[in-house]
């Protein structure tokens, strides 16, 4: 209890003071978190749409494949990223281990498959409501995937948000490949990995107030953002 | 897309099945709309197979068997260029009155400089234009359905398919869709409707066929296929009758 307590107030005084640590921490947190979303996204969305709009051999395998791997372990994936981008791995020349971009990779691959998954359900599902209409007028296909694409795109902006979440939340991984070196590339789940390790527990619970409060708030301006959208369409 | 706009409107269909899953949908239907008809109604009881053969000519579907054309033209050649089909249940995109109507004009490929007064002129043919800026989402049913026969009849089609057109639909805007479908048939247009309407379908059409269980038990022109009761098969003195006692 007197953990809690001192978290918080610990938490309102390092915001309050504006900690350069902590304000570090949290650029780094959703610099790596942010970009990681907006290529998984890029990625995912057009993936997904391809999908649900395609038909061809070996579509539901490969449906399939990307619905089993919205539960990779995220160590797994660490692991991997971390066997390429080591020195002696196919892509150890470039450098790329414990900096903030190998993060953003271990991070693309994890929300990757959610993203292409979600997307093509809910792409997919809208296809089927909207397919002779779109025949009927003789689209092509990029027509037909940029067209649902643009009508699906509130749900889409949840699906973002489920891959943004899953991001910030993941330590494993980012913990490999980054290394959590100070000012270089700790974030904020494995700051909070680490200060519980150090027995800092009144620090590790402000970190992870501030990681809650930062989740909700974006999850706050999405929901708006859909509400207001679809209260007053189009 | 020239080479694809049917000249008269001849519509053949020839030994045509439609089969899913081992269920025989449209059973060995053969008939010929010759171009002198413009408006031709498939009639019969629920789960007869009407949409599904409307969809067979618009080219939507594919035969399992058989053949469906216009003027000789595949009609699935011609899915996306000169027929148009209204469905019975409106399916609209997330936008504006107006950008429905443009965005369908976009489709087809009209010109950017055409499309407004396209639009504002069939607004104010299908009494729309208080609702131009409005949500087509937000719409009630039957402004829905107007609102889809503004998007076709913007396209100026040469086939004209209607999956129940007055349903949903009140008298006053049932007045306004068969105003509408007469002026086409004027124009030029072939019009196929399927209706539970007989009395509409005598205002707008001149040949009837009429399916059950999928296979064609009566393909005549309109007033032989009202007048002649009595020559009919049980099912379709039943939907007659049911009509006159409505």
């Amino acid at each position: 209890m007197n953990d809690l307590s001192a978290a918080f107030s610990l938490a309102f005084h390092l915001i309050g003071s504006l900690d350069a640590d902590l304000l570090e921490i949290i650029r780094l947190s959703l610099s790596v978190s942010l970009t990681a979303v907006a290529c998984a996204v890029v990625l995912g969305f057009a993936l997904g749409a391809f999908l649900a709009v395609h038909r061809f051999h070996g579509r539901a395998f490969v449906v399939g494949m990307f619905n089993a791997f919205m539960g990779l372990p995220p160590v797994v994936v660490g692991l991997v990223v971390y066997l390429f981008l080591s020195r002696s791995g196919p892509l150890g020349m470039l450098g790329l281990l414990y900096t903030p971009t190998a993060m953003i990779i271990a991070q693309v691959l994890l929300i990757f498959p959610i993203v292409t998954a979600l997307s093509h359900q809910l792409i997919n599902d809208l296809r089927h409501h909207y397919i002779d209409f779109f025949r009927s007028l003789g689209l092509k296909s990029v027509a037909i995937m940029s067209t649902l694409l643009w009508e699906g795109r509130f749900s889409l902006l949840t699906v973002a948000l489920a891959g943004f979440g899953r991001a910030t939340a993941e330590v494993g991984a980012v913990l490999l490949v980054g290394g959590n070196i100070k000012d270089s590339t700790r974030v904020m789940t494995t700051a909070i990995a680490l200060e519980t390790s150090k027995g800092n527990l009144a620090l590790a619970l402000a970190l992870g107030i501030i990681l809650v409060t930062l989740s909700l708030l974006i999850s706050l301006a999405v929901q708006y953002l859909r509400h207001r959208r679809e209260t007053f369409p189009p | 897309m020239a080479a694809h706009r049917p000249a008269q409107g001849r519509l053949v269909c020839d030994g045509l099945c439609f089969v899913v899953n081992n269920n025989v949908l449209i059973d060995n239907i053969g008939f010929v709309s010759e171009a002198c008809y413009r408006g031709l109604a498939l009639l019969g009881p629920n789960g007869a197979g009407k949409t599904t053969l409307l969809k067979l000519c618009h080219g939507l579907l594919n035969p399992s068997s058989g053949v469906v054309s216009w003027d000789g033209i595949a009609a699935r050649r011609l899915l996306g260029h000169t027929t148009v089909m209204v469905p019975q249940k409106p399916c609209l995109l997330r936008r504006s009155v107006s950008a429905q109507i443009n965005y369908v004009l976009a489709a087809r490929h009209i010109p950017r400089t055409q499309r407004a007064a396209r639009i504002d002129e069939v607004l104010a043919t299908m009494k729309l234009s208080h609702l131009s800026h409005r949500s087509s989402w937000s719409l009630s049913a039957g402004e829905q359905k107007r609102l889809m026969f503004a998007c076709a009849l913007a396209l100026k089609p040469e086939i004209l398919l209607l999956d129940e057109p007055s349903a949903a639909l009140d008298m006053q805007s049932t007045k306004v869709v068969e105003q509408v479908i007469k002026q086409l048939q004027v124009l030029g247009s072939k019009v196929i409707i399927t209706s539970h309407n007989p009395a509409q379908v005598r205002r707008l059409c001149d040949e009837v066929v009429f399916i059950d269980h999928g296979r064609l038990l009566c393909h005549a022109e309109c007033e032989v296929f009202f007048e002649q009761t009595t020559k009919q098969e049980n099912v379709i003195c039943d939907f007659i009758n049911a009509y006159a006692f409505s």
